[in-house]
Formats: C-alpha cells, sequence, structure tokens
C-alpha cells in the first residue's frame, strides 16, 4: 500500500467537519474586515472637525504672519510705511498739515476693507479674510487681524504726530542726513524749502526717497520738474 | 459553479477586499483543517477554538500577505502554530516534542469503496475508520501532525517541513514512520 493510498483511505475515514455557527462567525468576521480594506473607517470625529481644524490652522497662520510682518524689520521695510495720507487724518485730526494736505492732494479710493476697518476692525478683517480665502488668495498683510491692526494703526497716528522724531522714517527710508517726515505733505513742504535754498541735488535725492516711500502720490507743480531733472 | 482561481489569487484578491474570495477560501479548507486540529487537541471544544483562533490570524493577516509559498503550507504555519500555542497551554508541549522510536512497516489493506459494499464490508469499514482514527490519536504528535499534514492538507514533504518549522530530513522521518505505523495497522486489521 503506498503512501497516496493510505492518505485516500484517511479521507474517506474523515467526516468531522466544523460546527455551523463557527463558519457563520469566522465569516462574518471576514466579511467585516474585507468591508474595512475597501472603505477605510475614518473616525467620525474626524469627518466633524475637518473643517473647523483647516479654518482655525488658516487663522492662526494669517495671525501668525502678521505678527512675524509687525515686527520684523526687515519685512517692515519692505512695506510701504503705514502713514498713509488718509490713515493719518483719521487717527490724527488735531494734525492740521496733514489734513490740509488730505484736501489738497485726494488720497486714493478707500478700499472696502479700508472703510470696514475705520468703522470696525474686527469685522473689516475677518470679512476681507473670508473673501480672500474664498477667492483662493493667500491672506496677507493686505489684510490685517483686528487685533494687530489697531496698534499699528496707533503706531502710525503717533509717527505722523512726532513727524521730527529722530526714529523710523527716516531709518526706513535710508535718510542720514535728514530726518524725513512720515507725513507726506510735510515732506514734500520739506523738499520744496531745499529747493527754495537752492539745495537742489539734497532736495532730488529727497523726492526720490518720497517717491518710493509714497509711490504715485500727486506731486505739486513745483517739483514736478525737479523729480525729471 | 467553483471559482477556479488558485488558493493564492484568491487570498490576494481577498487582501484586496473581495469577501467573496475568502467564501471561496473557506469552503476549500474548512474541513480539512478542521481535521486536522480536531486530531491533535484534546477534545471538540478545544479543536473549534483554535480553528477559529487559526481563521482569525487569517484574516487579520490579510493586509500583509503576498506570495512567498502556497496558500495551504501558509495556512497550516498558522495552524501550527496555534497548536504549539494549545500545547504549551494544556501542558502538551514535552509530549509533542518527544522523540521519535522506530516502527515496524508491512503490507495494509484499503477501505472498501463504500459505493458497492456488502453488510460485512460496511461492518469491516467502520471497524477501519474507527481503528485507523485511534491509531492515528495514537501516533505521537509530532508524527499525527506530519501525517495529518500530508493525509488532510495534502502537503509535501518540504511543504510539511515549512509549516512546522523543522528541517526537511526530520519532516520525512517523521511523516515516514507515521506511515509506517498505520499501515501496520491495516495489516493487523486484514489478519
Amino acid at each position: 500500500m503506498s503512501d497516496k493510498d493510505l492518505y485516500e483511505n484517511w479521507r474517506r475515514a474523515g467526516r468531522e467537519e466544523p460546527p455551523a455557527s463557527l463558519d457563520a462567525r469566522i465569516l462574518a468576521a471576514a466579511h467585516e474586515a474585507a468591508g474595512e480594506t475597501k472603505n477605510p473607517r475614518r473616525p467620525s470625529w474626524i469627518a466633524r472637525f475637518a473643517p473647523v481644524t483647516v479654518a482655525a490652522v488658516a487663522v492662526l497662520g494669517v495671525a501668525l504672519s502678521m505678527r512675524v510682518a509687525d515686527e520684523s524689520p526687515e519685512l517692515r521695510q519692505s512695506l510701504p510705511p503705514p502713514a498713509a495720507p488718509a490713515a493719518s487724518s483719521r487717527a490724527a485730526p488735531a494734525a492740521a498739515p496733514a489734513e490740509k494736505t488730505s484736501r489738497e492732494f485726494p488720497a486714493k479710493a478707500e478700499s472696502r476693507s479700508d472703510r470696514l476697518l475705520r468703522d470696525d476692525p474686527a469685522a473689516a478683517s475677518a470679512d476681507a479674510r473670508d473673501s480672500l480665502e474664498l477667492r483662493g488668495e493667500a491672506v496677507s498683510e493686505a489684510v490685517p487681524d483686528a487685533d494687530a491692526a489697531v496698534p499699528r494703526r496707533k503706531r502710525a497716528a503717533e509717527a505722523t504726530l512726532q513727524p521730527r522724531a529722530p526714529a523710523a522714517p527716516a531709518a526706513k527710508l535710508g535718510a542720514a542726513e535728514t530726518a524725513e517726515p512720515m507725513d507726506a505733505a510735510s515732506w514734500l513742504a520739506d523738499i520744496e524749502r531745499l529747493l527754495a535754498v537752492g539745495e537742489t541735488e539734497r532736495a532730488q535725492q529727497s523726492l526720490q526717497r518720497f517717491r518710493i516711500a509714497h509711490p504715485g502720490y500727486p506731486l505739486p507743480e513745483s517739483l514736478t520738474t525737479l523729480g525729471t531733472k | 459553479m467553483g471559482d477556479a482561481r488558485t488558493d493564492e489569487a484568491l487570498m490576494l484578491a481577498y487582501r484586496d477586499g473581495e469577501a467573496g474570495a475568502f467564501d471561496v477560501l473557506y469552503g476549500r479548507h474548512r474541513a480539512p483543517v478542521y481535521r486536522y486540529l480536531l486530531r491533535q487537541c484534546a477534545g471538540r471544544a478545544q479543536a473549534d477554538e483554535v480553528f477559529q483562533e487559526v481563521w482569525m490570524a487569517v484574516i487579520r493577516a490579510r493586509a500583509g500577505y503576498e506570495v512567498v509559498a502556497k496558500f495551504t503550507t501558509w495556512l497550516y504555519r498558522i495552524a501550527h502554530n496555534k497548536l504549539v500555542d494549545h500545547y504549551r497551554l494544556s501542558g502538551r508541549i514535552g509530549e509533542y516534542e518527544a522523540p521519535m522510536s522506530e516502527v515496524e512497516s508491512g503490507e495494509a489493506i484499503a477501505l472498501p469503496d463504500a459505493a458497492a459494499e456488502t453488510p460485512e464490508q460496511v461492518r469491516l469499514r467502520q471497524e477501519v475508520v474507527v481503528r485507523l482514527v485511534e491509531a492515528v490519536d495514537a501516533l505521537p504528535l509530532a508524527q499525527r501532525e506530519a501525517f495529518l499534514l500530508a493525509a488532510d492538507g495534502e502537503l509535501s514533504v518540504e511543504e510539511i517541513a515549512r509549516a512546522t518549522g523543522v528541517p526537511f530530513e526530520t519532516a520525512k522521518s517523521r511523516l515516514r514512520y507515521a506511515n509506517a505505523r498505520l499501515r501496520q495497522l491495516l495489516v493487523d486489521l486484514r489478519r
């Protein structure tokens, strides 16, 4: 008798099978596992909180970038100075020259976020951030965070009130010999004074710096020719 | 109509999420695996328990399954490991690892074909079945396992060696001794 015959005899003798309940249990477990393989189950809390998490991360990211831009001098240098005529006239009603200049040289039209920022900084920043996010644009310095915006405006106003302060403006603009004012109108008046006393070269240099600081700002007639020299 | 795919193809399909592939695999191997365990466990309850553990292990291992050997070799390797765990828990591991003893071989009889049996043959077949089962149960555990893997699992000597984690020669010896003992039993029955 060969081994094969022996095995055949054995198989013919064997009739035992697992109980049906055991079969059912194993097959159920197998099917459940196959379902997990096909559709890996994601905890429901992940699905529920995912949008909130994304929004929170976006807000934190914006706030962080605002803070960094606000506190980093290098970044601040690359940004236009915050003392735009409109802002200075708003923040410092007592600053007569600024008001005057605002009337003489009308500032560019206020954007929606600027208007909102004046009325309600918090609403403005949220509104503008939403609109940028909906368009898929990066939220940057253009849309200040409500908390950060107020102190920045305050600093700008303070700078306007102290145009001759030896601090930031001149350093920012690289004017070593003059403390050029943050306020555009005062600055232009200074240039005109330099021109009147025959300091043409210095007046030209100052005007160049002015144009960098206030691009697009309309120049008085007396300075338009200086700019082309 | 049966699924013509190989065991390995079915297991890969199951790994990839086709639940029906497992049904086919299970249908093919449930009875042999169950008998393999039943003949080696102390009772039906223990066999049921180990049987379930084996298939649950197959289900759990599906994600990492790759075809590196025959499916049955892999399956019986899992069954063997679960069985060894069972021996350890039930204090029979020493019995499983006992050295083999020499057995004489001899001529044997074949079981009669059930379809064309006389009453005498039916009686003989029933007796042979009972004695064969007793004889298999009486084999040392390692030999019994080798025999069951060959007879129920249809594994070759090499596959038995892989499934049980022993050298080829050890598996071959175990199987040879087991077969010799059972043949001897069948010879005795004929006398």
